[in-house]
């Protein structure tokens, strides 16, 4: 019987998100370039890259991120 | 945690109400295709899912799957919504607004976090997931397989971040902006040791020193535009020879030599890879046009268009993406060339300028500058206002001839100037350096700042590809054991053993099954499982996945998913419906029909629920319940377009009922040679019925038995009408509709005969094995068969 076997299969832990693996992922964004690192989070969270996206709003949110202000001194960066 | 109502309003294909009621059993839903059997899994779905469904996941569905959520005729004033009625009073709900934006209820309130934990790779195993595991190889079985361990939305979101790596790559002009950025400082480092800050101070400290009298300007940019200014003035009090000098200087300095032979070369590299990538390309558009006629004969596999190796037709998308990188990479090397060439241009325009001015006009003129004169004419006759992205050749056969003649001319005119006016010529081109400074701290910056974007983007993909890799290890480690377990109750006997699933060590994004054929070991089941076992061991890895967290025990949706397996198999999983889902509640959807009527006479009606669906019509009238058990609504549904082919269906539906029921009844049909041992009509069971009946089909009459036969005259009618009519509809195509819902109503009436008029039970509710006879459950109606 299948209900016999799997032990200790409610312990597997619970699946990540994309937002939980990206912020772990960007320490140095997140260090100098706080408001794209801000964007990427934002997006992972509302879901928007497990979706197929179009090319198109690839390309918005590419753009997006090349005009955020980096608000980070640069100084910290060497 | 058993569901005992589905409601559904306006949503997918459901029009006003369909009502899904189950009593707290199992349900088997038998459906033609298209009847809408899965608007019941896309509503649970649409639930844990918080509004989204997987299967519409794409850009055609809205913002919100508005689209593809809400029935496209739902009238205005409609409400779609979907509630779903646990046991224990639990309810769940949501109303879905006219943009899709869904607003989820519950009682109680904290039910509906703890529902959308649920995840749907352990509730819902659809057709269309099962069938697309078993037709990939390792590397696009891993992606098939995603879907199942739920990690699909991972992988999605991993390709979206390559894909928007590229787009800043070709948004921020990284190309471009790296190719300037070279040049301005290969310039400039020609006066500079560095570009600091410390430097560039220095250097206009000295250079203020040398050039302004009195207050020196603090801010920097006034600081060059002074130094520029006085540097100039200098030069304009020289002597005309010097002026000449300075003139020289500068079409000496704009380097055209360099710059010609770098857009040669970027343009020859340009026309190499558009000459390459041209002669690809017609190939891949005449093979397309053949790719395409066989797509629409539905072929599974092609030869590639671009490479000729045998693919899947759904793996063409990757290959398309191969080929969008290839021209993204061109448009690179064009980005670079049209900046080498805008480069040539603006050092051509200003030598021919400077050779315009009078100063060296009326230099030229003089008889010993006549090696200077010819080629420098021919350079002012070059009409540059033609040049824009590309240029023509015979003046760049003109420059290859004169630029050399002018260069050693006007290198002779400076090398005999006087020191001061070489210092000073010197200290203008430092100054124009430190005045590039600035841009080239600015592309440094953005240039980092994207290549930073683009490293994150690029350590954010692999990390999520490295999670989806440990987390498969981690699942398919956890299930192997289930799958095995539950493939050898499917396959019993059957030589392949030792089934489990791998992620290969030398392939990325890969997963494969191996197992034991005969004792050898298989690195893969393509090579000995059939389609059906395929099939089955989708099953099994679902039913393993399902079984991932016991603690949840939410019912399972298994939506459409033996079209592929015999009939022994099929029998086989109704067995594990009963001894190893007893747990669970389980939804069955399905479109066979013979399917359907054998788990009604197999699985206990204690337990399960038996619904039928009639086919759908249109968006507004929606779902139907068939009153009918026997799908015979099917038949009628088709009566008012083609009387024929409902017609057809009746016999179809007899030919299927009376086969299961012989083989219930025990009957042994006389040998047919060959196939027709398979594919017996129903008029042939009838009359093998008709005649054991008059022997073996008896009734309770108080306390003694009589024979039994009423039922026999409607077999007989039945029978009788079926040669009439139901050939007439197979062969001359002449029955009409009133007919065929007599037809119908006549064999309804005969299929009714095999239940007890007392208890309502078939006959063959028991089996007295040692008594060899089938009786209903009051036992006042009895087979005997022995």
């Amino acid at each position: 019987m299948i209900t016999q076997m799997g032990e200790n299969k409610s312990d597997r832990k619970p699946k990540k998100s994309v937002g939980e693996i990206l912020r772990s992922s960007m320490p140095d964004i997140e260090t100098y370039d706080s408001a794209v690192y801000q964007l990427i989070i934002t997006k992972a969270d509302e879901g928007f890259f497990e979706q197929h996206q179009t090319t198109g709003s690839l390309k918005n949110l590419a753009i997006q991120l090349l005009n955020m202000p980096q608000e980070s001194s640069p100084h910290n960066e060497n | 945690m058993r569901i005992n109502r589905i409601e559904i309003s306006w949503f997918r294909g459901a029009a006003d109400s369909a009502e899904l009621d189950t009593e707290s059993k199992n349900v088997a839903i038998y459906g033609a295709n298209g009847s809408g059997k899965s608007t019941f899994s896309d509503a649970l779905e649409y639930m844990v899912k918080k509004g989204k469904i997987r299967h519409l996941r794409h850009e055609y569905s809205g913002t919100h799957q508005e689209k593809g959520v809400i029935n496209t005729h739902a009238p205005d004033g409609a409400t779609s919504l979907i509630n779903i009625d646990f046991e224990g009073g639990i309810s769940i709900g949501t109303i879905i607004a006219k943009d899709g934006v869904p607003s989820f209820a519950s009682s109680p309130p904290d039910f509906i976090e703890f529902m959308q934990q649920w995840e749907l790779e352990q509730l819902i195993l659809r057709q269309d997931e099962v069938a697309t595991f078993v037709i990939k190889q390792k590397g696009d079985k891993y992606s098939a397989l995603l879907p199942l361990l739920g990690l699909e939305d991972l992988e999605e979101a991993a390709n979206n971040l390559n894909k928007l790596s590229q787009h800043i790559k070709a948004e921020g002009r990284l190309t471009e902006k790296q190719a300037t950025l070279g040049s301005l400082k290969q310039e400039a480092s020609r006066w500079l040791p560095d570009f600091s800050d410390t430097t560039v101070s220095n250097f206009l400290e000295a250079l203020s020193r040398s050039y302004i009298v009195g207050k020196i300007p603090t801010e920097r940019d006034s600081l060059i535009a002074t130094l520029r200014d006085s540097i100039e003035a200098k030069l304009e009090t020289l002597q005309p020879e010097i002026n000449r000098y300075t003139l020289s200087k500068q079409i000496y300095d704009e380097d055209v030599p360099r710059k010609l032979s770098e857009a040669m070369k970027t343009q020859a590299e340009l026309r190499g890879k558009i000459d390459v990538l041209l002669d690809s390309r017609i190939e891949i558009l005449e093979r397309t046009s053949v790719f395409i006629d066989r797509l629409a004969r539905d072929i599974n596999e092609i030869d590639c268009p671009s490479c000729g190796r045998a693919i899947k037709v759904n793996e063409f998308t990757n290959h398309v993406s191969h080929e969008l990188k290839s021209l993204q990479e061109l448009r690179s090397i064009r980005d670079i060339a049209k900046s080498t060439l805008r480069n040539l241009t603006n050092s051509l325009d200003k030598v021919q300028r400077d050779f315009k001015q009078d100063i060296i006009s009326s230099w030229l003129n003089e008889e010993e500058q006549k090696e200077l004169r010819v080629p420098a004419t021919q350079l002012l006759s070059i009409d540059l206002a033609i040049w824009h992205d590309e240029y023509p050749t015979e003046d760049i056969a003109v420059l290859d001839n004169i630029l050399p003649q002018i260069i050693t001319r006007i290198k002779s005119v400076l090398d005999k100037a006087a020191p001061s006016t070489k210092k000073l010529l010197d200290d203008k081109a430092t100054v124009d350096a430190i005045s590039n400074v600035d841009r080239i701290t600015t592309l440094e910056k953005e240039i980092k700042r994207m290549n930073r974007i683009i490293g994150a983007l690029a350590s954010s993909e692999d990390a999520i590809r490295g999670y989806i890799r440990s987390r498969t290890q981690d699942i398919i480690g956890n299930i192997s054991s289930d799958i095995l377990n539950l493939w050898t109750k499917l396959h019993p006997g059957e030589p392949i053993e030792d089934i489990k699933l791998y992620i290969p060590g030398d392939a990325d994004k890969a997963i494969d099954i191996c197992l034991k054929f005969f004792g050898k070991n298989q690195p893969s089941p393509r090579l000995t499982l059939s389609e059906g076992h395929r099939n089955s061991l989708g099953l099994c890895i679902f039913l393993g996945l399902s079984r991932l967290d016991d603690s949840k025990k939410h019912p399972i949706f298994l939506d459409d998913i033996v079209s592929s397996w015999d009939r022994e198999h099929r029998g086989m999983l109704a067995r594990i419906l009963m001894e190893d889902l007893s747990d669970r509640q389980v939804f069955l959807f399905t479109h066979d029909r013979e399917w359907f009527h054998e788990l009604r006479t197999v699985l206990p009606a204690k337990t399960w629920k038996f619904l039928v669906l009639k086919p759908w019509i249109s968006p507004d009238i929606g779902l139907r319940w068939s009153q009918s058990q026997d799908t015979f609504d099917d038949a009628r549904d088709l009566i008012k377009q083609n009387a024929e082919a409902a017609g057809n269906r009746v016999r179809a539906i007899m030919d299927t009922q009376l086969g299961i029921i012989a083989e219930k009844l025990k009957i042994r049909m006389p040998y047919a040679r060959g196939d027709r041992n398979d594919c017996r009509t129903c008029i042939e069971f009838l009359e093998t019925i008709i005649s054991e009946a008059k022997t073996h089909l008896r009734k309770r009459v108080g306390d003694a038995w009589q024979e039994y036969l009423d039922p026999i005259d409607d077999l007989n009618n039945a029978r009788k009408f079926l040669i009439a009519w139901g050939d007439r509809a197979s062969h001359a195509g002449t029955i009409t509709p009133s007919e065929v819902e007599q037809l119908i109503q006549i064999c309804e009436k005969a299929l009714d005969r095999f239940k007890c008029e007392g208890c309502r039970s078939f006959i063959w509710a028991a089996d007295r094995v040692s008594q060899e006879k089938l009786q209903c459950t009051c036992g006042n109606m009895q087979w005997k068969y022995g």
